[in-house]
């Protein structure tokens, strides 16, 4: 009980970031991005349903990827600032330091991907009446709330693993690629064990086209305990390598 | 120290195992929801090829309104941009459609190799007007020189076309009907006969079908089978105007006219037709309203050459046997 209250004491410092206005003015410019895929009638000839869906689940991945990174930052000036050697002074291991950052920014991702989420179904309900959120829309949403997890734990790992200048940088690289490189589909052992496949969680094109039954909710949970378990092996590594680190 | 060590290489070995089983089985989930993954673009775009593919299609949009006339040059380009769009999003049906359609003139062989793609989509099994497309361009604006295959190809599409329309466009069956005839006309014979137009092989094609079909007295297809060209609901009326077409196409060819002999002696048995122009004709007839031939006379009172109507005749109450 004493560890999860040091945990939860962690992630409450990584929730800073649903307290900025910033953030929720953010919110809303994607939204209002969002609603504006509705104009696009004429020059899409026609496809504007699928575009809006297809904005939505694209700028609710980039916020999910900004959300993440945003923790190798903190991570990164904590540990500069002598802030994090300061918490680990006290009884505190370094793996609850980093499963604090990890479990913080995960909830203040869901969060954030959860509102983008709702204001996408408020949007598309007042704009396409007769269509209604299909289950297939609402599910390639969720897999991007679910994506918060693994690319949060990328993220710890990165910010102890390499420089802070660079650390950003190398997990947004680490993201995108994760996200794009079905051509390693076929290293069945390594793809999705030691090197992160984000790409499960994209189903855009099948909500886009609300192709009915495509995804279950049973994919979204197996795609949900793959996230958590890759979390797992890189905070493990990340915690490894946090242990040799001398800290200020 | 030591432990701690051993703790976190255990927890990693475990959850690269675990993670590497489940992203396994989560892939081929994944094969199964999206069947067209494998053919995505490589290139590395973040998992945005739908968004990619939506930017190049509103930039396409925008290069086609410009586009005054379609010549080669701009058939290649808008194959081109069409190649790219699709790579990301094959299952955009309005790139094929639209796309398809306005190369089909200046380049009818990309064109058709565009409708093909979309009509051979699993994804876009719902769409009839896709083959239909695939077929037209190939039966109109595709030469033998650039695809001998084509009319193979065409009625494929065809077929394809009218599986997925059902009853809604029996436009798609005649389309059906006279690739098959065209078919028949490039191979010049048909049961031995010489094909000599297209009147003549289109009267073989439906031949064939409604032998195939084991046609009825009814003029309805009585067995319902999967190809859709097999299930033609109006065949006999379809067979007897084409026999009356390739009778008029050439009067006095004695293949066309082997070919009705054989057509008509099976099909059209207990009708009674015109032996010049093939129209039906009626009981008393003594001469075809259509063309005025003489026909020969039937079910009338040999006593008083009135019409039977019944087993009587009404005019004479006479029993015997009638013409």
């Amino acid at each position: 009980m004493r560890t999860i209250n040091e945990i939860m004491a962690i992630a409450g410092g990584a929730w800073q970031l649903l307290r900025m206005r910033v953030v929720y003015v953010l919110i809303l410019c994607v939204l209002v991005l969002i609603g504006s895929a509705y104009r696009y009638d004429v020059l899409s000839l026609g496809q504007h349903k699928a575009l809006m869906v297809d904005v939505s689940l694209m700028l609710n991945t980039l916020a999910a990827i900004l959300v993440a990174i945003s923790v190798t930052f903190e991570i990164s000036r904590e540990l500069r600032e002598g802030v994090a050697s300061t918490l680990l002074s006290k009884p505190l291991g370094r793996t609850h330091y980093l499963i604090g950052k990890l479990v913080g920014i995960s909830i203040a991702g869901i969060v954030i991907t959860g509102l983008i989420t709702i204001g996408f179904c408020i949007i598309f309900n007042a704009a396409f009446e007769d269509a209604g959120i299909g289950q297939t829309m609402l599910l390639g949403h969720l897999l991007i709330m679910a994506s918060v997890i693994p690319m949060s734990a990328l993220a710890v790992l990165f910010s102890v693993l390499v420089p802070e200048s660079i650390s950003a940088i190398v997990t947004v690289i680490v993201i995108w690629f994760a996200h794009s490189t079905p051509a390693l589909d076929k290293i069945k052992i390594l793809y999705g064990g030691i090197l992160p496949d984000l790409n499960l969680f994209n189903l855009k094109a099948e909500a886009a086209y609300n192709v009915a039954g495509s995804i279950s909710w049973m994919y979204l949970v197996l795609a949900l305990a793959w996230g958590i378990i890759y979390s797992v092996f890189a905070t493990s590594l990340a915690s490894l390598v946090f242990g040799y680190r001398d800290l200020k | 120290m030591k432990k701690s060590l051993v703790v976190h290489i255990t927890v990693m070995v475990i959850a690269v195992v675990l993670g590497s089983g489940l992203a396994s089985y989560l892939m081929m989930q994944q094969s199964e929801i999206s069947v067209n993954r494998d053919k995505l673009s490589k290139a590395p775009l973040g998992g945005f090829n739908k968004f990619a593919s939506d930017v190049q299609w509103m930039l396409f949009i925008n290069y086609a309104g410009g586009v005054d006339c379609v010549e080669k040059a701009e058939a290649e380009e808008i194959y081109n941009r069409l190649n790219d769009i699709l790579a990301n999003d094959p299952d955009l049906e309005i790139a094929y459609n639209i796309g398809g359609m306005m190369i089909s003139n200046a380049d009818p062989v990309k064109s058709a190799d565009i409708f093909m793609r979309g009509a051979n989509n699993p994804n876009l099994k719902s769409s009839w007007q896709i083959p239909f497309s695939a077929g037209f361009v190939l039966d109109r604006y595709v030469t033998d020189q650039q695809d001998p295959e084509r009319l193979k190809k065409a009625e494929d599409m065809f077929r394809l076309a009218a599986s997925r329309a059902g009853d809604s466009a029996p436009y798609i069956t005649s389309a059906l009907l006279k690739t098959r005839a065209k078919r028949i006309l490039q191979r010049g014979k048909w049961n031995s006969i010489p094909v000599v137009n297209e009147e003549h092989a289109l009267l073989c094609t439906l031949f064939d079908e409604w032998r195939k079909g084991g046609g009825s007295e009814d003029g309805v297809n009585p067995q319902q089978t999967t190809d859709p060209a097999n299930n033609i609901p109006d065949i006999k009326a379809r067979l007897l105007k084409a026999a009356q077409d390739a009778k008029a196409s050439d009067p006095a060819n004695k293949n066309i006219l082997a070919t009705l002999a054989k057509v008509m002696k099976v099909v059209s048995e207990d009708q009674h037709l015109c032996g010049n122009c093939l129209t039906p004709y009626s009981a008393g007839d003594k001469f075809c309203s259509q063309c005025g031939a003489k026909v020969a006379v039937y079910s009338v009172c040999p006593k008083c050459n009135a019409v039977i109507k019944g087993k009587f005749c009404s005019q004479c109450g006479n029993t015997d046997k009638v013409k």
